[in-house]
């Protein structure tokens, strides 16, 4: 039994291929403008050297913030299950876990089996995540990898006031003018953040054992600070990216024991913009290229083209992808607009948007 | 992965188009300008504590002030009301003063919390309604309580004669009383459809329903709402979803936030929101020898309550008791921002809803969102949840 799990990150995509229950490979790629290709890359990173190939995976679960926009994949699940199904692998008495990635941080409480009792998200606000540090990391001029040994070596802390990722950038640039060593900034910041994700933990109650997984856990330095701020000893896995990944392998094997009948492999196909926040997906096993859509999209995005096995399936224009989120109006204009939109008029429901 | 509709011959429901015609056409909506053009005059109403029967006794087309069914940008909003003060509230004061309830003719309102209450004293004071009037809604049950309300009833109905010239007789209230009652059970005949397997009418329908409910005549509404019940009596359409799902929270009148937790196989079958169920829920109940005015004081204070009641038990007991009878799996919480009263009711429901075995998804949105990704995440996980509880 063959599988694999694939968490596209908002900064970084990881995949893990498994067989008969046992990790063949892992890996972590940047995540680039476009997460269609990006999960093909990673995927592709993932099978190199292992003599497989994509089509040896019976299974694919995709998870993380680009779940939808995987081509390959059978099945997505939210990165908040992948976490808690992930980290019962390597200590199933993880009770508190504390998700710590590029774009957002999740504390979530699970039981033995890795199923959620409890999460909770930080709101849409940047402070205290991966990209907050990669930017303090700028400013500091410290190569990233390096920021957590680093703080390690501090003195005396700097109180920081707001980890406002705008404010606390411009409160590290005073700072810095006033001649504090870079240490002293980066541990006072490690500070802020830990006792911002200590008050998610405590939201879903803190209980024994305890880890922290994504990218930030490679940080030392924020480690040290969790330990304190927390008062348990965090049980960490040799890699801490990856168990997204992973929670996903482990539920495409479960569905690939469930599966009695064949499951239908639901077929997407995404197209993002630039940003990669605004995307369409064209459900390629729904879609019987019928063109309803063509006429429907007041832009003219669409095209019905023969696919690689030589059936007719609606796509967007190549030129159109680029500038998707310039050229499409939202599917509630057009609803209100025209009256229709290219849901409304695909007679089998196969496409969808984000906005 | 959406709710399952099925659909074994192409019934369609006419009445739920029309319904929607309504809301895509508000805030001047067809119905609102013909009583206009009639002569009629057309009031403004904020909050469920307001009595719409009096203003439907005197004639007047009662209108429910809202903002549009989705997030809008809020440059007066922001300008004159500060941003602790709820979206909502902004949305409805940037609304007014683009001139878009222009043909209303009065305002009223309660004082029932610091948005409403902002909202009504700058409505007053920048946009010139020709009448205003907000009441006082006292926050207990007590005799005391009731006491107070009902003068603030009474004060309001003698303002409003005032302003018309014209008594307003107890008949016309019996009359409108019963057209609100039969609106109200029509209501809820509609809710008992969704506690079935699987119901004809999802979640993000029945709020079209109800939206439309706010911006026409009542007596047009129910006899549009008892087509509806008519057509889908006959129709095939059933939905199922991976879960059966409460929304809590104060005001939400956006079906395209239910679509997108529908969207992902989480059916909405019940809520407890000020622009659903709270608003529908208890009839008026008028005792022999009583006055209608007294009756109708009473139902509005005793009603479902909103959050800023005390003792909040009252609400938590009528939330469990929708989650018994209509097999709810998970509540969604959605609170827009800086709702005091609902934000610091929530621990308290979480645990209620804990000791039954009921989980919590708990959302901060602002006014009119539809569900971005990372709600989207959220829901899914919840769903997610919920069906590994259930193996």
């Amino acid at each position: 039994m063959i599988v694999a799990g694939i968490d596209i990150g908002s900064r970084a995509a990881k995949a893990v291929v498994m067989n008969n229950g046992a990790i063949v490979s892992s890996v972590t790629c940047d995540t680039g403008p476009e997460s269609v290709k990006t999960s093909q890359m990673t995927i592709a990173r993932a099978l190199e050297g292992t003599g497989l190939a994509l089509d040896d995976m019976e299974y694919v679960v995709a998870t993380g913030y680009g779940r939808v926009l995987v081509p390959f994949a059978n099945e997505n699940i939210s990165e908040i299950s992948c976490h808690a199904r992930g980290i019962t692998w390597y200590f199933p008495e993880v009770r508190t876990i504390l998700d710590m990635g590029g774009q957002d941080c999740k504390a979530i409480n699970c039981d033995a089996e890795g199923r959620v009792n409890n999460f909770i998200m930080n709101d849409k606000c940047a402070g205290g995540t991966g990209r907050f540090l990669e930017m303090i990391a700028d400013v500091l001029n410290i190569p990233l990898e390096k920021i957590g040994e680093a703080a390690l070596r501090s003195k005396q802390a700097i109180p920081f006031n707001t980890i406002c990722a705008v404010f606390a950038k411009s409160e590290a640039i005073a700072y810095l003018r006033k001649g504090v060593s870079k240490e002293d900034i980066l541990a006072g910041l490690n500070e802020a953040i830990a006792t911002r994700c200590l008050n998610l933990l405590k939201r879903v109650s803190i209980e024994k054992e305890f880890t922290i997984t994504g990218g930030i856990a490679k940080n030392q330095g924020m480690v040290a600070q969790l330990r304190e701020k927390v008062g348990l000893e965090p049980l960490l896995s040799e890699d801490p990216q990856i168990i997204g990944a992973l929670g996903a392998a482990l539920f495409a094997e479960d569905r690939c024991r469930g599966k009695a009948a064949a499951v239908p492999a639901k077929v997407q196909y995404g197209y993002s913009d630039g940003t990669g926040n605004y995307f369409i997906t064209i459900d390629t096993g729904r879609c019987d290229g019928c063109g309803e859509c063509v006429p429907a999209c007041p832009s003219g995005i669409f095209e019905v083209a023969a696919d690689d096995n030589g059936q007719l399936k609606a796509r967007v224009k190549e030129d159109a992808r680029k500038k998707l989120a310039l050229l499409c109006p939202g599917y509630e204009v057009c609803l209100s607009k025209l009256g229709r939109n290219c849901h409304t008029v695909c007679p089998r429901e196969a496409i969808n948007h984000t906005w | 992965m959406a709710i399952e509709v099925t659909q074994s011959n192409a019934v369609m429901l006419p009445t739920l188009e029309r319904f929607r015609q309504i809301n895509d056409a508000f805030p001047k909506t067809g119905e609102i300008l013909e009583h206009k053009s009639k002569g009629g005059k057309v009031f403004g109403w904020l909050c469920t504590y307001v009595p719409e029967e009096i203003l439907h006794a005197a004639g007047i087309l009662p209108v429910r002030v809202t903002g549009y069914s989705q997030e809008m940008e809020l440059e007066d909003g922001n300008a004159y009301l500060y941003i602790n003060n709820c979206s909502f509230s902004r949305s409805c004061l940037q609304m007014g003063l683009r001139g878009e309830y222009e043909f209303l003719d009065g305002m009223v309102a309660g004082s029932t919390c610091d948005g409403a209450r902002r909202l009504f004293d700058l409505w007053q004071y920048y946009i010139k309604t020709p009448f205003h009037h907000i009441l006082t809604v006292p926050r207990k049950y007590t005799g005391k309580a009731h006491d107070l309300y009902y003068q603030q009833v009474t004060q309001f109905k003698e303002h409003l004669e005032e302003f018309l010239g014209r008594k307003i007789p107890d008949e016309q209230l019996i009359n409108s009383i019963e057209v609100f009652n039969r609106s109200r059970a029509l209501l809820k005949q509609l809710y008992e459809l969704r506690k079935a397997d699987a119901p004809p009418i999802s979640g993000a329908e029945t709020m079209e329903v109800l939206n439309a409910s706010f911006r026409m005549p009542k007596e047009t509404f129910n006899r549009w709402l008892k087509d509806l019940l008519e057509e889908l009596s006959k129709s095939s359409i059933t939905h199922k979803g991976r879960a059966r799902l409460m929304v809590v929270g104060s005001v939400m009148n956006n079906p395209e936030f239910i679509n997108s937790i529908e969207a992902q196989g989480g059916l909405v079958v019940t809520d407890e929101l000020c622009t659903s169920t709270r608003y529908w829920s208890d009839p008026v109940v008028v005792e022999k020898g009583e006055s209608p005015v007294k009756a109708i004081s009473k139902r509005y204070l005793n009603n479902f309550p909103c959050a800023r009641m005390v003792p909040s038990d009252e609400r938590f007991n009528r939330i469990l008791n929708l989650v018994k009878e209509f097999r709810v799996d998970g509540v969604i919480s959605q609170i827009i921002r800086y709702c005091v009263p609902y934000a610091h009711d929530l621990p308290l429901l979480r645990d209620r809803l804990k000791e039954v075995g009921v989980p919590v998804l708990a959302l901060d949105v602002e006014y009119g969102t539809s569900g971005s990704g990372q709600i989207q995440t959220r829901v899914q996980a919840f769903l997610e949840m919920i069906e590994a509880r259930k193996r």
